[in-house]
């Protein structure tokens, strides 16, 4: 074990720092800093990092798309134009209370697709739903759960930016990563509907909600601009007729002209959104200068070799390979965020499952596609489960004291769940991620 | 106080500047897709070379421009978004401390990770940019010039980070609370 010294010792340092509660980002870089001069490494290796730092996150023009998703999402959001499409859709589905399950979501999907983060959409829907999903009869775990699990698919169906930044260090194109994500949404939205319907089965059924129902015509107003812009920007980037820093600024305009269209927009807005945009993505770069750091120096002092044997001890068969791997993402989605691991770990877990024969046919991009899609459904179950699932604290955020948080922890186990049974379907037929 | 709030409006000046960039980054995406539908290569031609543009504005100018933009809308905010506090923090244990404590985390915190951090990322990063400025680096596909400008972006923001977390320490040392 004393070859591993220094890496063991390097992951205890930044668990300890970050349970500590001290800055991620600071504490993967200090670690980086600290283990070079305790390490055999030479000061100058630091140089190495500035110029990789430059050139794989600075300069990378694939992560231009990146803030231009957030701004795309957070013009939605800001305008009133998410709010509106929601109460156009609960007003269009929501007379019985099925159809008040199934229209949380559809606009869940809806705001997952406007978006690529999921604190927004998650705060949005809770906010927005929470009060119609509890008049409509369903129990509070049941709501507060299709809320958070609705709100998390921001993190996987495109144009999330999990899918921009797994793509890159996958060396997959992220075009193709996000046509793998679409039937792996679709599944997950089925499972869900159905779990929903389910539970609605013995509920009674309202009286036709007396705001004026007013039908399909009233939905279209309310939400076709919103999903012909979806449509055309995934649609120009899976289609190949843009790049996705190409559709991500043309959809982050699209998004202001659809604010023009519902009289919604002004500077105030535009600037308010601007500015909490500067701020969340200046928040995932350090996160990402950090974990550059950190990998370089992880895999200075040997912390590669570390796992990659810690993973020989499992044998060679490739299914239990693939289980341990993604049972030890699972765990350290408990306490580290989706960037950490998809930078620092997967790395070092692409290439072993580069190498493996899954017996499916599945070899070079498509392989890597697959198990990209797999980690993704794998991380965004992570931001559902307790205790310290990211979506939960975003739903007592937002409902405060209407819900408790142990009724949030027992409406989430089912759809963990049908999270757990999505990913066990995904393994078993790979043509729901290549098929599209 | 007065610093406190002289630096807090310092921050909110550079983030709303910041906002300004970013939607000038968008106007840029857009203007370059729609140069590059109509076919409209170069933009401006210049008869000689001209400071930071080079001898024209051409696609790849605006390409250039759009990470430019972009490194500075991750770097320089940086310090900024650290004084409100907005750095990601792990805190389902933190959110629990006493004031005290949490007060004991950041200031260790800043001794064990973040000065060993700047101590070697600041020099590193202050040569690289240098490095790029002796040697005239511009760009290698008839962008822009004066690669070295940007590169100064990575000691100039981390530089930035570097003070907010003096500004922080002192805070912690006089016994407030980090905001």
């Amino acid at each position: 074990m004393s070859e591993f010294a220094l890496p063991l010792a390097m992951a205890a340092l930044t668990m300890l720092g970050i349970i500590s509660g001290y800055r991620v980002a600071l504490v993967l870089a200090g670690t980086a800093a600290l283990f070079i001069l305790v390490s055999d490494l030479p000061v100058a290796f630091f140089k190495l990092i500035i110029s990789r730092i430059y050139a794989n996150v600075l300069s990378n023009w694939l992560f231009v798309a990146i803030p231009m998703f957030i701004f795309m999402g957070l013009i939605l959001e800001k305008s009133g134009v998410a709010e509106r499409s929601l109460k156009g859709a609960q007003r269009a589905l929501g007379g019985s209370p099925a159809g008040m399950g199934i229209s949380v979501l559809v606009v869940g999907l809806l705001l997952a697709a406007s978006s690529g983060v999921v604190g927004a959409s998650v705060v949005l829907l809770a906010l927005l739903a929470l009060p119609r999903m509890q008049e409509a009869g369903f129990d509070t775990p049941t709501s507060a759960g299709l809320i958070a699990a609705s709100g998390t698919m921001a993190i996987l169906v495109p144009p999330s930016v999990m899918l921009i930044v797994l793509g890159d260090q996958l060396q997959t194109s992220v075009p193709a990563m996000f046509a793998g994500a679409i039937g792996p949404g679709l599944l997950l939205v089925a499972l869900y509907g159905a779990y929903v319907l389910w539970r609605a089965r013995k509920l009674p059924r309202q009286a036709a909600a007396q705001d004026g129902r007013g039908g399909i015509a009233a939905l279209l107003v309310d939400v076709a601009p919103l999903l012909v812009l979806i449509i055309c920007v995934l649609g120009s980037i899976i289609g190949g007729l843009a790049t996705p820093t190409e559709a991500s600024g043309l959809g982050a305009f699209g998004a202001v002209i659809v604010t023009l269209i519902y009289r919604r927009f002004s500077i105030a807005m535009l600037m308010d959104a601007a500015r909490d945009t500067v701020t969340t993505t200046s928040m995932v770069a350090l996160v990402i200068i950090g974990a550059t750091c950190f990998a370089a120096v992880f895999r200075g002092v040997g912390g590669d070799e570390m796992i990659q044997s810690g993973l020989g001890q499992f044998g060679t068969s490739p299914w239990v390979v693939m289980g341990v791997i993604m049972a030890s993402i699972f765990l350290l989605g408990f306490f580290l965020d989706w960037l950490e691991i998809t930078l620092i770990l997967i790395p070092i877990f692409a290439p072993v499952i580069a190498a493996l024969d899954f017996g499916n046919g599945l070899v070079g991009e498509d392989l890597m596609i697959w198990f990209g899609i797999l980690v993704a459904v794998n991380l965004q179950t992570s931001f559902l489960t307790p205790p310290f699932g990211f979506a939960l604290f975003y739903v007592r955020g937002a409902v405060g004291d209407r819900v408790s948080t142990g009724q949030i922890y027992r409406g989430v186990l089912p759809f963990i769940g049908l999270q757990l049974l999505a990913m066990g379907l995904l393994m078993a037929l790979p043509a729901i991620v290549i098929g599209f | 106080m007065p610093l406190e709030a002289g630096m807090r409006s310092l921050g909110q000046a550079m983030l709303n500047a910041l906002a300004v960039l970013l939607i000038a980054l968008m106007l840029c995406v857009v203007l370059q897709v729609a140069c590059s539908f109509f076919d409209i290569n170069p933009l401006i031609s210049f008869g000689q070379s001209v400071m930071f543009l080079g001898k024209g504005i051409t696609l790849n100018s605006l390409l250039d421009l759009q990470w430019h933009l972009f490194a500075l809308i991750c770097l320089v905010p940086s310090g900024a978004v650290l004084i409100r506090d907005g750095h990601v923090r792990v805190d389902f244990i933190y959110a629990q401390l006493r004031p005290g404590t949490r007060r004991g985390i950041d200031g260790a915190g800043h001794v064990i990770f973040a000065l060993p951090f700047f101590v070697m990322s600041l020099p590193a990063a202050w040569d690289f940019a240098m490095r790029a400025y002796r040697s005239g680096e511009g760009s290698r596909n008839g962008g822009l010039d004066d690669l070295w400008l940007i590169k100064l972006v990575l000691p100039f923001g981390l530089g930035l980070l570097a003070l907010a977390i003096l500004w922080e320490a002192g805070r912690l040392i006089r016994g407030q609370r980090a905001s």
